[in-house]
């Protein structure tokens, strides 16, 4: 270990911002597979890293990207659910911007691949969280089951109902 | 791999590099070590979503609730200030292993003194106090994903602070979520912001207030998505805020209404008057209401604005009839970014009172105004995750006391 490395561990402020520094931008553009948009997604993962700082003392001592993937998951949900149960005073901080995928944010070319991750959007919460995982970050099923606290075979079958839910839809569209 | 396997792997990898490493906001700094207190960032995480387009009107009398809280029958219930107990509801997502719950804090220590997990798979969403300190009402729904009624309950605290006396007084039908609630000071009148339907993100808001055993409905258009709702001792006022809905941030008004609780179901707005309302400068940068709360009498409604880039719109007179234009010494005056301003609105006839108080804001999440005996609270439910102090406001003496607040968690919604 450095010394850097080492001031780092018993400096939590320190090692953070190492941590950010290292994987925010991959967990944003993670948290973007979930929550749709830019700011929401870059909330989510701040909020994760603040949980990281106050869960420090427990985290450390292990890797903290596990707990950052999760805390990501968690946090996505409760943006999610927020939006959902009408919390419109809560909404005034910040403006919500229109999911990537859609034609109104003009962010990505492809029409198919906008459908594909609009169709997502419309998936039970669970089944969206498993295909960013497998998908987005090729994570084995063990992993993922680890992750959301699924079996492995839950995760299969989650997995199968997503992707052939989509397919259906796809097959109906066309 | 199947073909939609294979774009689905294509969408993401082209969705994620619309994030550009040069583009990210930076991280919130952190507290020197030692410190308790983490700035909260900047709340998009809370966006808004709501479009209420829709124009259903209905008056359901299928409850019977003649008074939903046993009690004192006067019109106004004036509390002590500073009551003795502050309920928080906790929800489902801050530990997966741990129910959702409501929690009980001592005013003076900030310290939890009882708590009542949900339960099955229910979760508390909502809580409000009534006028006698002890008694509250609160509203019991399926956890997010589940699904099932939600009920509206009161309950009672020791002199210890032990919750008791939990009673289902009516079963809240035809909605998907409650997003806010109130309870007159007298416990005669109920009302909550509730969705009833939701497109993906598109949902349609509605108002609706028990009293004397009707239900009474109006419904929000995409301009006013309503929140804060607070009602006056006798139950015969109601006070909330409007949020424009998806896609009207911009160009939308926040504002401040009133409404008559006896008025025809309908529409909210038409039903309603506009005390106050502020847009946006062109650059969608200037005031918002953050909250407001309608004194006892409902005389008075206090409005919540925050400041956040310097001031360049005027506020702008309310929509009702002979209501002047607030003048410039009553208003909130051009301020620093962050600055909030408490103000006073007659609910007569819409005339500025003057300020309450002003003092800057340290933070990011929005402000919520809670009733806390004959002062005000000004917290963000989040602060409970953050360790953010809330402020306690005397509006006689126009003081302000900072609380701290214990770290809880995921507090949904809180009563003093």
């Amino acid at each position: 270990m450095t010394a850097e490395r080492a001031q780092a561990v018993t400096e939590p402020v320190h090692a953070i911002d190492e941590l950010y520094r290292a994987h925010g931008v991959g967990l944003i553009r993670f948290a973007l597979m979930l929550v749709g948009d830019q700011a929401t997604a870059e909330d989510v993962v701040q909020e994760a890293f603040l949980g990281l700082y106050r869960h420090w003392a427990r985290v450390q001592a292990g890797d903290p990207v596990p707990y950052l993937r999760t805390a990501v998951l968690n946090a996505a949900r409760s943006a999610l659910r927020s939006r959902r149960r009408g919390l419109a005073r809560l909404h005034r901080a910040a403006r919500h911007d229109p999911p990537v995928w859609s034609a109104e944010a003009a962010a990505m070319e492809h029409a198919d691949r906008r459908a594909v991750l609009a169709a997502v959007a419309k998936l039970p919460p669970r089944q969206r969280e498993v295909l960013a995982l497998r998908y987005y970050l090729d994570l084995s099923e063990q992993e993922i089951g680890t992750l959301l606290g699924l079996a492995r075979g839950t995760v299969s079958a989650t997995t199968a109902k997503a992707i052939a839910a989509l397919a259906r839809q796809f097959k109906e569209d066309t | 791999m199947s073909r939609i396997e294979e774009v689905l792997r294509e969408a993401y990898q082209e969705a994620a590099v619309t994030i550009r490493p040069d583009r990210v906001r930076p991280a919130v700094p952190l507290p020197a070590a030692g410190r308790r207190r983490l700035r909260r960032p900047a709340l998009a995480l809370f966006a808004p979503l709501a479009a209420a387009v829709s124009v259903t009107v209905a008056i359901a009398a299928a409850l019977t609730v003649p008074r939903l809280i046993a009690g004192s029958t006067a019109p106004a219930v004036s509390r002590a200030s500073t009551p003795p107990f502050m309920v928080v509801t906790v929800g489902q997502s801050a530990d997966p292993g741990k129910p959702p719950k409501l929690e009980v804090l001592s005013a003076a220590t900030r310290r939890v003194v009882s708590s009542l997990d949900a339960p099955g798979r229910d979760m508390w969403t909502q809580v409000a106090a009534t006028g006698d300190d002890r008694r509250f009402v609160v509203i019991l729904a399926p956890r997010f994903g589940g699904s099932g009624t939600a009920g509206l309950y009161s309950f009672a605290l020791t002199a210890r602070g032990a919750i008791t006396g939990l009673t289902r007084l009516a079963v809240l039908t035809g909605t998907r979520y409650i997003g806010g609630l109130a309870v007159s000071a007298d416990g005669s009148t109920v009302a909550y912001e509730a969705v009833t339907e939701c497109e993906t993100m598109y949902c349609d808001y509605v108002v609706r207030v028990i009293a004397h055993g009707m239900t009474r409905q109006w419904a929000s258009p995409a301009s006013v998505v309503p929140s804060d709702l607070t009602l006056s001792g006798d139950g015969s006022t109601l006070a909330f805020t409007g949020t424009p809905g998806e896609g009207l941030a911009e160009s939308g008004a926040t504002s401040a209404w009133v409404l008559s609780t006896s008025s025809a179901p309908g529409s909210l707005t038409a039903a309603s008057r506009q005390v106050f309302s502020i847009s946006p400068t062109e650059s969608g940068q200037a005031t918002t209401v953050q909250s407001a709360i309608v004194s006892s009498d409902g005389s008075t409604l206090y409005v919540l604005t925050k400041a956040i880039w310097p001031i360049t719109s005027s506020p702008t007179a309310a929509s009702g009839p002979a209501s002047p234009a607030p003048s410039a010494t009553a208003t909130p005056s051009p301020s620093a970014p962050g600055q909030l301003s408490l103000t006073a609105y007659s609910t007569a006839d819409d005339q500025p009172l003057g300020v309450t108080a002003t003092w800057p804001n340290s933070f990011y999440a929005p402000l919520e105004l809670i009733s806390a005996g004959d002062d005000f609270c000004a917290l963000s439910a989040f602060d409970f995750a953050s360790g953010q102090p809330a402020y306690l406001i005397d509006p006689s003496t126009r003081t302000i006391t900072g609380l701290t607040l214990p770290v809880i968690g995921d507090v949904d919604s809180v009563a003093w």
